[in-house]
């Protein structure tokens, strides 16, 4: 049918975006996570600092909980998971029943709390995600519903690359991947406004392109 | 037989800017048994999309928007109609004219014994004489959400408020009725005014000058009470605020 | 069936794992509840199930007649066959639908019959809704799930394929599309009902759309873009009630409804499935007339039983229901949901001597029904089989031809003593197996 509505578009957008979050964060958590274990105990501030998150934790097993499991908690994994659910279970005709299945499990991974270890319940959160994506290359037929929630998965991913000071060929290779799909949106969605971004890999500079995100974030905006 | 020139014109002004306005109007004079409409234009801006549709009570209704920022909105009706209330011709009556509705009811007068010996016509002038003994015509002491009921309580009221009692007390003697929005000879705002089935024939009187309908009136949309009839209905989007002009204005067509 | 029993588990894991849910307010914010599900399947046999099918068939048949005269010529209050009060003081009648013939004429595309079972075996139809009848996709994905949990079961049982409801619904939808494409439209994510309408719109092939996604341009409804690409919609399922449709046209105070939508309706645009105005005919007081319409536009005798039924409105039932109230059971008419009924046998003197003035005094507000003592089926609850009352809502749907979907949705009542089985008031459900011979 070939159309989609903002509403849909700002859906799809964030659904890539929160399902990455949750994604990338679990990497960067499980980093820090092992730092803790041995090495500096106090390591949960810098992560916070890097991610612009409050830092109200109490020492790090507070963190490694509350960050992770805490629903009430705004910045935890499970609230982004929660918010990436919201946006999914909207899309259900768009997604599939199939797909969205793989937001419903992790979420229930993270809300059933037994004597699981950590590393292994993300680790299980790890795998439905990439069920996820993998069922959206399979079961998603319209190109341009996969091309936004992946713009909005790279965008995330390389807005938290930059936040973990990552390699700059890592940020190169990502930025690549956003450009990449930011033109394809721009071929088969006929998005007017989205010719004013460039994302450029010599722009490596953090706020030019997290500028450029902005823009393309606002171009999913709901009124 | 009268041959009546009208124009209606609606003028709308807003505080600020206000997006997606959704209108319907009933203020297009259509042919029925005691009128026939001779000439109509309409002017309606800002406008983006227009289109006519008949309701439920076989108003005509013209039904369109206007999406973008806009300030101000208006539209005009104009046109010749020809009035005859001479000899009143058969109609059809839709059995919903005989239920009351919360705006119609009325409860605290109960018809004189008397009234059932009277021919139908003695019947109607008598209830507009009960209606009048009762109510004293006041501006701005009812609105349109007053109920017949509450008007009779407060004893003033609009043509309005004495079109939904007579109603009210038509149905109550058992005549199907129904409510008339319409244009009176001269200037000034819409009128109401009610029509009464008997046998096979509605018949029109206006309570509000305790006199039938003559050849004066121009007939807008029917219903049931007031919110089957509203002239002007609409919604938009924005936060402000908005006054409303209306002109109306009935003259005899003094030939061309 | 003890396969059944041993894969309860992991039916129930599916059903959590597809989100097989429903919404409910709690202290003013929203939650998702699962809807419990009993393995164990309410079976019907062929030979049942086929005389359900002609009756129910009969009287859709007939209702959808029914609409169509009361909108337009109201034949039926000519002939004196329903008494004009009960319609046209209705407020299941809406002077909006008067003298307008909805695409091909039907109103009630998608009819919810309830039934139920006396202990005699005898069916009796308790309620036609003809409104926005929900709960069809709840077995739909019940089944899907079943055959992968206990696949020998149903290599054993002959049970009828149900797997077809979103054809049939897609083939309805198209059969009275007025050009463009099936939309669905939700009031939204907050609806108890999401689910049903966003699994319903993947497995018909619609587009599931809320209202700030549809508008009217030239008495035309369309589904847009933000950029101003839009497409026509032809045919739009609607999951919101009649009052809500249009703010210009119903309740002005709507914030979800389309406006100008009814003047499209109007104008033969777009179908409305079902159409506006339909609550008059599922109204408690006019069931008691349905059996009269069977015979009246169909000239059959009626196949089901409606449960013997009085209307006070009539002297002689209001007589025999002052004098048995103690053992009947009273609706009002205005009232739906399993609220606003009353059993005779619950009260005390002084009650009952209250409830017979009540009705003395507005005799058209209430219908009154002999109880009918319907069968109890067998529930898994907690590793133990015991007996709950349960219903069945038979879905039919009405397009080129009326047709029964060889399923429905069983609806038992997790109270033993509760009659009520409506899972806004936390009822559970069951598969229904329609066997084949």
């Amino acid at each position: 049918m070939g159309i989609i509505t903002i509403e849909k578009a700002n859906h799809l957008y964030w659904l890539g975006r929160y399902s990455e979050r949750v994604f990338s964060t679990i990497e960067f958590f499980m980093e820090y996570y092992d730092m803790m274990i041995d090495q500096d105990e106090n390591v949960f501030h810098s992560f916070c600092n890097r991610l612009e998150i409050i830092d109200n934790y109490k020492d790090s097993d507070d963190f490694c909980e509350r960050y992770v499991f805490d629903k009430q908690n705004f910045d935890s994994i499970i609230s982004n998971l929660s918010r990436a659910y919201d946006n999914a279970v909207v899309l259900r005709e768009e997604i599939s029943s199939d797909t969205l299945c793989y937001i419903e499990l992790p979420l229930k991974v993270l809300e059933t709390r037994d004597k699981e270890a950590i590393a292994l319940k993300l680790q299980r959160v790890k795998d439905h995600l990439y069920s996820f994506w993998g069922s959206i290359d399979d079961n998603v037929d319209s190109e341009a519903c996969r091309n936004i929630m992946k713009c909005g998965k790279y965008a995330e991913r390389l807005d938290l690359y930059y936040r973990f000071g990552d390699q700059k060929e890592d940020i190169a290779k990502q930025t690549a991947k956003l450009e990449n799909r930011v033109q394809k949106l721009q071929s088969d969605y006929n998005l007017e406004g989205l010719t004013t971004i460039h994302l450029s890999q010599d722009s490596a500079q953090r706020w030019d392109c997290l500028d450029n995100i902005d823009q393309l974030t606002k171009l999913f905006e709901v009124e | 037989m009268k041959r009546l020139v009208y124009q209606y014109q609606m003028d709308l002004k807003f505080s600020d800017f206000v997006k997606e306005q959704q209108f319907q109007l009933r203020c297009i004079p259509q042919d029925n048994y005691y009128q026939k409409v001779i000439d109509t234009h309409y002017y309606v801006y800002p406008l983006d999309s227009i289109n006519k549709f008949t309701d439920g009570f076989g108003n005509l209704v013209l039904a369109g928007n206007a999406i973008m920022r806009h300030r101000d909105f208006s539209f005009q009706v104009k046109g010749v109609v020809e009035v005859d209330c001479s000899s009143p011709k058969p109609d059809f009556c839709h059995p919903l004219y005989r239920y009351e509705t919360p705006l119609t009811k009325v409860d605290s007068i109960e018809h004189p014994e008397e009234i059932y010996g009277l021919s139908f016509d003695e019947q109607m002038m008598k209830i507009m004489q009960i209606i009048n003994d009762h109510m004293t015509y006041a501006q701005g002491t009812t609105t349109i959400q007053t109920s017949a009921q509450d008007a009779l309580n407060q004893g003033t009221g609009v043509c309005q408020d004495y079109a939904h009692i007579m109603v009210g007390l038509c149905r109550k003697l058992g005549y199907p009725a129904r409510y008339i929005a319409g244009m009176l000879y001269g200037e000034g705002e819409t009128h109401a005014w009610v029509e009464v089935y008997n046998k096979d024939t509605w018949y029109s009187y206006d309570p509000t000058h305790n006199r039938k309908v003559d050849d004066n009136y121009i007939v807008l949309a029917h219903g049931r009470d007031y919110t089957d009839c509203i002239i002007d209905k609409g919604m938009f989007i924005g936060n402000c605020k908005q006054i409303q002009t209306v002109k109306v204005s009935v003259t005899e067509d003094t030939g061309r | 069936m003890d396969e059944l029993i041993n894969q309860e588990e992991s039916i129930n894991e599916l059903l959590a794992r597809y989100g097989v849910k429903f919404g409910v307010y709690k202290n003013n914010t929203f939650h998702e509840q699962l809807f419990p599900f009993d393995t164990l399947p309410r079976i019907i046999p062929s030979h049942e199930f086929d005389y359900l099918e002609k009756g129910l068939i009969q009287r859709v048949n007939a209702l959808n007649l029914f609409l169509k005269d009361i909108y337009t010529d109201y034949q039926i209050v000519k002939d004196g066959v329903i008494p004009e009060d009960f319609i046209f003081s209705s407020t299941g009648y809406l002077s909006p639908c008067i003298g307008m013939v909805p695409p091909k004429g039907i109103y009630s595309h998608i009819s919810g019959i309830d039934l139920v079972q006396s202990k005699d075996g005898t069916w009796y139809v308790l309620e036609d809704n003809l409104r926005i009848p929900s709960g069809a996709s709840y077995p739909m994905i019940a089944r899907d799930l079943m055959r992968r949990a206990a696949p020998n079961i149903f290599r054993t049982y002959n049970v009828r394929d149900n797997r077809d409801y979103a054809k049939m619904l897609e083939e309805t939808m198209d059969y009275v599309n007025m050009g463009g494409i099936n939309v669905i439209l939700t009031p939204g994510r907050y609806n108890s009902a999401y689910f049903e309408h966003s699994y319903l719109a993947e497995k018909a092939h619609a587009t599931l759309a809320t209202p700030q996604e549809l508008f009217v341009e030239n008495a035309t409804l369309f589904y847009k873009n933000h950029l101003g690409y839009k497409v026509k919609v032809g045919s739009l399922y609607r999951r919101i009630s009649d009052d809500y449709l249009d703010p210009l046209a119903f309740k002005p105070e709507s914030l979800i409804g389309v406006p100008q939508l009814m003047s499209a309706y109007r104008e033969g645009n777009v179908a409305l499935i079902n159409a506006p105005g339909n609550g008059i005919a599922d109204d408690k007081g006019i069931y008691y007339f349905v059996p009269k319409m069977i015979q009246y536009y169909l000239h059959e005798e009626p196949i089901l039983h409606n449960a013997p039924t009085y209307l006070p409105f009539y002297e002689e039932d209001r007589k025999y229901v002052l004098e048995n109230l103690e053992k009947l059971v009273i609706k009002d008419v205005s009232e739906a949901g399993g609220y606003g009924v009353v059993f005779g046998s619950d009260m005390d003197e002084e009650k009952l001597q209250e409830w017979r003035d009540i009705i003395s005094r507005e005799p058209r507000r209430f219908i009154a029904q002999e109880v009918i003592d319907f069968i109890d089926l067998p529930i898994h609850e907690n590793g133990k089989e015991v007996y709950r009352k349960a219903d069945l809502r038979a879905f039919v749907l009405s397009g080129e031809k009326t047709r029964v979907w060889a399923s429905g949705l069983t609806r038992f009542s997790r109270n033993p003593d509760s009659f009520v089985v409506n899972s806004s008031q936390g009822g559970g459900f069951k598969d229904t197996w329609v066997l084949s011979q």
